[in-house]
């Protein structure tokens, strides 16, 4: 059984990354990854939904019935993102401010309803929550890495420490969206060339 | 079959009714904290682009002035100790590139000069509309008043409304301030004292004291700071 639950749990870090791996979430993934601290506080505030959705959608599963099942997780998915959003507004207004509507969107991010469809509403607790738990550090070590490589070649900073001089030609491309799909393939095809040697 | 449907219904109910109870409790417990936030951001904006005043006072904007959709939100009125305006504050907002921008238009009493503008909200795209932000944009404003002003390459639309918004800033200003001068012979000495804020040296984070001290503060519908 906990290996069971180690393989729930590690399989969101790499094999099934949702980012890198299953592709979901695009939407926050591309928008909000120009600089590393956004990466990591949106990857934060999705962990959040995404664990605490995982863990309730678990826990009342039984009591839903099929045919309205999508719309259960949706509130309750719906009610986790406004407490964040709230809770962000009241203790961290200055990441509140920059990641403003990409917050309230983490509602539509597939990772989360994708999970709960997939994972927590047919498994018990503890699979759900380990399923959860890998699946936002995946997801949120995704976001960083994108948004660090972005920061880097579009400011010449990492997480607002300054690596490359005033001598460094920003990239604008690397802090429009563009750049966001660009840094993406890349990566995504460098971890296909890691996992294939891994293979061998 | 048909009686699955009272269950469906009933389950939606529950789930939402519970899910309703518990945003209502985190909204209660969150709300003084963004309110306070949001009522301490300004009153630090404040300080620091009017750092000669010693004392604020929000007078009211007129109906007419905030129905419009680009225009004056809100004013505030920076006072020295000897009662002299040493400068007002407007809030104004206007659609952007992408979304609302919300500016603050700081001029001197007789509104002849800007002394300088802050954006207080903005989210127009990083890199180019978001340009609008940056010091050497923002200070060709400063000074006395000017026929134009150069727009950011790449970025004309964002600039256009700033510019706008300078302008439509000083005429709504115009519309607001002139007339209470007039009036102001008379009544200047009981008027402001009455809605006056007065600074205190420490700010107290309770929220509490500040709607105390501002009652109008709050009864001002301006849209962007208090939003959630």
């Amino acid at each position: 059984m906990s290996q069971q639950l180690f393989k729930d749990f590690v399989k969101g870090l790499w094999k099934h990354n949702p980012v890198f791996r299953l592709i979901l979430g695009m939407c926050p993934t591309l928008a909000v990854t120009n600089v590393a601290i956004n990466g990591l506080a949106m990857g934060l505030a999705t962990s959040f939904v995404l664990i605490f959705s995982g863990i309730v959608i678990s826990l009342i599963k039984d009591f839903i019935p099929s045919k309205v099942r999508i719309p259960c997780y949706i509130v309750v998915i719906a009610s986790f993102v406004t407490i964040a959003d709230l809770f962000m507004a009241a203790y961290y207004p200055p990441i509140h401010a920059v990641l403003s509507i990409y917050v309230p969107l983490i509602v539509v991010n597939c990772i989360i309803l994708g999970r709960m469809e997939a994972f927590a509403g047919k498994v018990p607790l503890k699979r759900a929550f380990a399923d959860a738990f890998g699946m936002s550090l995946g997801f949120t070590w995704a976001l960083i890495l994108l948004a660090s490589v972005r920061e880097f070649l579009g400011f010449g900073t990492v997480f607002g420490a300054t690596i490359l001089g005033a001598w460094y030609p920003q990239v604008l491309m690397m802090k429009l969206p563009a750049g966001a799909f660009i840094t993406l393939g890349l990566l995504i095809g460098l971890m296909n060339i890691v996992s294939r040697k891994k293979h061998v | 079959m048909k009686s699955e449907t009272p269950k469906l219904v009933l389950t939606l109910v529950v789930i939402c009714v519970i899910a309703a109870a518990a945003l209502s409790i985190v909204y209660k417990i969150t709300y003084p904290k963004i309110r306070a936030e949001a009522v301490k951001e300004m009153r630090a904006t404040l300080d620091r682009v009017l750092p000669e005043a010693t004392a604020f006072d929000e007078p009211g904007v007129p109906e007419e002035i905030l129905e419009q959709k680009e225009g004056v939100k809100a004013i505030f009125i920076g006072y020295n100790q000897n009662r002299d305006i040493t400068g007002i504050a407007a809030v104004v907002e206007g659609a952007g590139y992408q979304d609302y921008i919300q500016l603050l238009v700081v001029v001197s009493a007789d509104l002849k000069e800007i002394k300088s503008i802050e954006i207080l909200d903005q989210k127009e795209t990083p890199g180019l509309g978001s340009r609008i932000t940056e010091k050497e944009f923002l200070d060709q404003f400063k000074g006395e008043l000017k026929e134009e002003y150069d727009a950011i390459t790449g970025a004309t639309v964002s600039s256009t409304t700033i510019i706008n918004l300078v302008n439509k800033a000083i005429e709504d200003l115009a519309k607001i301030i002139e007339p209470e001068e007039v009036e102001e012979e008379g009544t200047s000495e009981e008027e402001p004292s009455g809605e006056e804020v007065e600074e205190a040296p420490e700010e107290e984070p309770e929220v509490d004291a500040e709607t105390e001290a501002s009652p109008e503060w709050n009864g001002t519908p301006t849209p962007g700071w208090n939003e959630t």
